[in-house]
């Protein structure tokens, strides 16, 4: 299968989409190329239908999934799983498209470009990391933040109309003392809320390598700063098509919008003591949906067994996570805290004596 | 001529080797008793009942006991008459007890020192002049230290009073200060440790956990947000009631004892009472 890779015009070395100018760069001779520029130079690989076709020889050797690419700077062999659209040539470590992946129901129609650079995308982790004094001692080496990688993720984003229902039980409590007599008044009434809410390019990741949670957790990303899709934008970076369908997605889109429409109707009974809400009804009409590329640097860290996964925003630049803890030191701490709370309530015994 | 001066050699051995078989009627001190008739109200016979008496009592308490009958007790008043006799016998505070009768200025008073402070609070001191009052009156003075010596020996099987319950006297300051159980303090010092330590351990797991994405509604205008229907219909009212329990008044502290410094600088409890 054929690869696309994007050489610099003036000295042939491997153009990448640099995140922090915003514009396409040579790491050799230091060319930089805005978008319009660089469509120009490469008409043939932006204009002409990507090729569809598959080597009918890759697909029986490698029929777990994996498919056989030559680096076209090299000459290497690149071996990429099913859903890799964009990689490095483990050879020549040249930015390299896989030209097919990202065709037909795969194409996306736009894109947010990184907007966070790898050693932002360092500095931020190690920020992160410093407000946690409980984190294991090796954990912010730079052997682990040498593992940390940009990859584009496949997004699908749906636009819907919720047609949101919800009745519940409102009260209003007085109370009063008389005498030797404490009295509580309670007035009931039903609440009732209806609307259609508008919800736009509400996201969920399509890719079954990436976390759920994690993905939600790094949202939002500024859907003003995406773009028409382009592979150029891919060089530098790795790239993933999407595994799991829009129809795949839907729950988790559904969910995600019946939880925000019934707090939005809820929100507007007020001036109770306490709501119940006895029913709710809750329909998505009119989805549609658009698949797009979000950018999102990844880093994995092993710690007693066990992996940890941390995904940072490449655009907003915000991190998501669950930091591994180090018992002892948040014990020793602890303990530290009690010391200090048992000769508190040794003072506050003693003035009560 | 000899025959005479044996006469009286022998007379006069008799009387020596009788002396000490005999009691000084006004005073009699020995060990933790002390009796001092100033007013010679006493006889022999009075004396020796009333030693007994204070030598069961002290050996049932330990406590020294005093009793004294006075005839003039100068410029002090009853309460330092009563307590420098005390402390020049006993010394100070030291445990025991003493019965002034005040024949100058009438005014009975009943001391005591270390350990019967706490004993013998003030309502039970008011209680055994009380009791002493009669015959006191009538000069039953055996009779009275009688009395004396039994009301405060059935106060002593029933122990420390209520009101004087874990505190001490303070020497130094001659007050009844509170004793200071450090079992409770010891006990709400780990408390405090356990309940600030496991909150903190808490806290920080939790701290340390996945924090969730943002609710969907960041990707809603509010502004294009369509109302149907927006109603609130009252259903019914009911109202409950309950009475409210007082609570009554604690009873207050009562008992203690008027603590004070004698002039020798020991500490005292007691009452007087005139007749």
């Amino acid at each position: 299968m054929a690869t696309v890779q994007y050489k610099c015009p003036n000295c042939g070395g491997p153009l990448q989409w640099g995140a922090e100018k915003q514009s396409f760069c040579c790491e050799y001779c230091g060319s930089e190329f805005t978008e319009e520029q660089l469509k120009m130079v490469f008409s043939d690989i932006e204009n002409n239908p990507l090729d569809e076709t598959v080597d009918e020889k890759s697909v029986e050797e490698f029929s777990n999934g994996t498919s056989l690419y030559i680096c076209n700077s090299c000459g290497a062999e690149i071996i990429a799983d099913e859903t890799t659209a964009a990689t490095f040539c483990y050879y020549c470590h040249n930015p390299t498209i896989l030209q097919g992946r990202l065709s037909g129901e795969y194409k996306p129609s736009q894109v947010i470009p990184f907007k966070i650079e790898r050693e932002n995308a360092i500095k931020i982790f190690k920020d992160w990391c410093s407000k946690r004094w409980f984190l294991p001692s090796d954990f912010k080496s730079q052997q682990q933040l040498e593992k940390m990688s940009g990859v584009y993720i496949p997004f699908w984003l749906a636009d819907c109309k919720s047609d949101a229902d919800i009745t519940a039980i409102a009260k209003k409590v007085r109370s009063w003392t008389s005498g030797d007599t404490r009295y509580t008044e309670t007035k009931e009434y039903t609440a009732h809320r209806s609307a259609i809410i508008d919800f736009k390019k509400v996201p969920a990741d399509g890719s079954s390598k990436a976390e759920d949670k994690l993905m939600d957790a790094i949202e939002p990303f500024d859907y003003n700063e995406m773009k028409p899709f382009s592979m150029s934008y891919l060089s530098g970076y790795m790239a993933e098509k999407y595994d799991i369908g829009k129809l795949d997605v839907l729950p988790r889109i559904k969910s995600r919008i019946e939880e925000a429409s019934t707090s939005m109707l809820r929100e507007t009974i007020t001036g109770y003591t306490s709501v119940t809400i006895t029913n709710q009804l809750i329909n998505l009409i009119g989805t549609k949906w658009n698949y797009t590329l979000f950018p999102v640097w990844f880093m994995t860290y092993k710690h007693n067994g066990k992996s940890y996964y941390f995904a940072i925003n490449g655009q907003t630049g915000k991190i998501a996570g669950t930091p591994p803890l180090s018992h002892a030191k948040a014990l020793l701490f602890s303990a530290a805290l009690g010391v200090v709370g048992a000769i508190l309530f040794i003072i506050f015994t003693l003035g009560g004596v | 001529m000899f025959k005479k001066y044996s006469f009286l050699t022998l007379l006069f051995i008799f009387l020596i080797t009788l002396a000490p078989l005999s009691v000084n009627a006004e005073t009699y001190s020995s060990g933790k008793v002390h009796i001092e008739d100033e007013w010679s109200a006493l006889s022999d016979e009075d004396m020796n009942a009333i030693i007994a008496d204070a030598t069961e009592f002290s050996e049932i308490t330990g406590y020294n006991v005093g009793f004294v009958i006075s005839y003039d007790i100068g410029t002090k008043n009853e309460v330092e008459y009563g307590d420098d006799i005390y402390d020049d016998v006993f010394g100070i505070n030291t445990d025991g007890v003493l019965f002034l009768i005040n024949n100058d200025t009438l005014y009975d008073y009943i001391g005591t020192s270390g350990e019967a402070i706490l004993m013998f609070d003030d309502n039970r001191l008011d209680i055994t002049l009380d009791n002493v009052y009669d015959p006191t009156v009538d000069g039953n003075y055996v009779l009275a230290f009688d009395i004396f010596t039994d009301t405060l020996l059935d106060y002593y099987y029933r122990g420390i009073p209520d009101s004087n319950e874990g505190y001490y006297v303070d020497e130094n300051t001659s007050t009844l200060e509170k004793a200071i159980n450090y079992m409770p303090i010891i006990f709400m010092g780990f408390i405090g440790f356990l309940i600030v330590g496991i909150i903190s351990y808490v806290v920080i797991c939790s701290s340390y956990k996945f924090k969730s994405a943002p609710s969907a509604r960041c990707y809603t205008d509010r502004n294009e947000t369509l109302f149907r229907d927006r109603s609130d219909v009252f259903l019914r009212q009911y109202t409950t009631s309950h009475k409210i329990s007082s609570s009554s008044g604690g009873s207050g502290r009562s008992g203690g004892s008027s603590v004070h410094r004698s002039r020798s600088g020991g500490s005292h409890g007691g009452r007087s009472r005139r007749r």
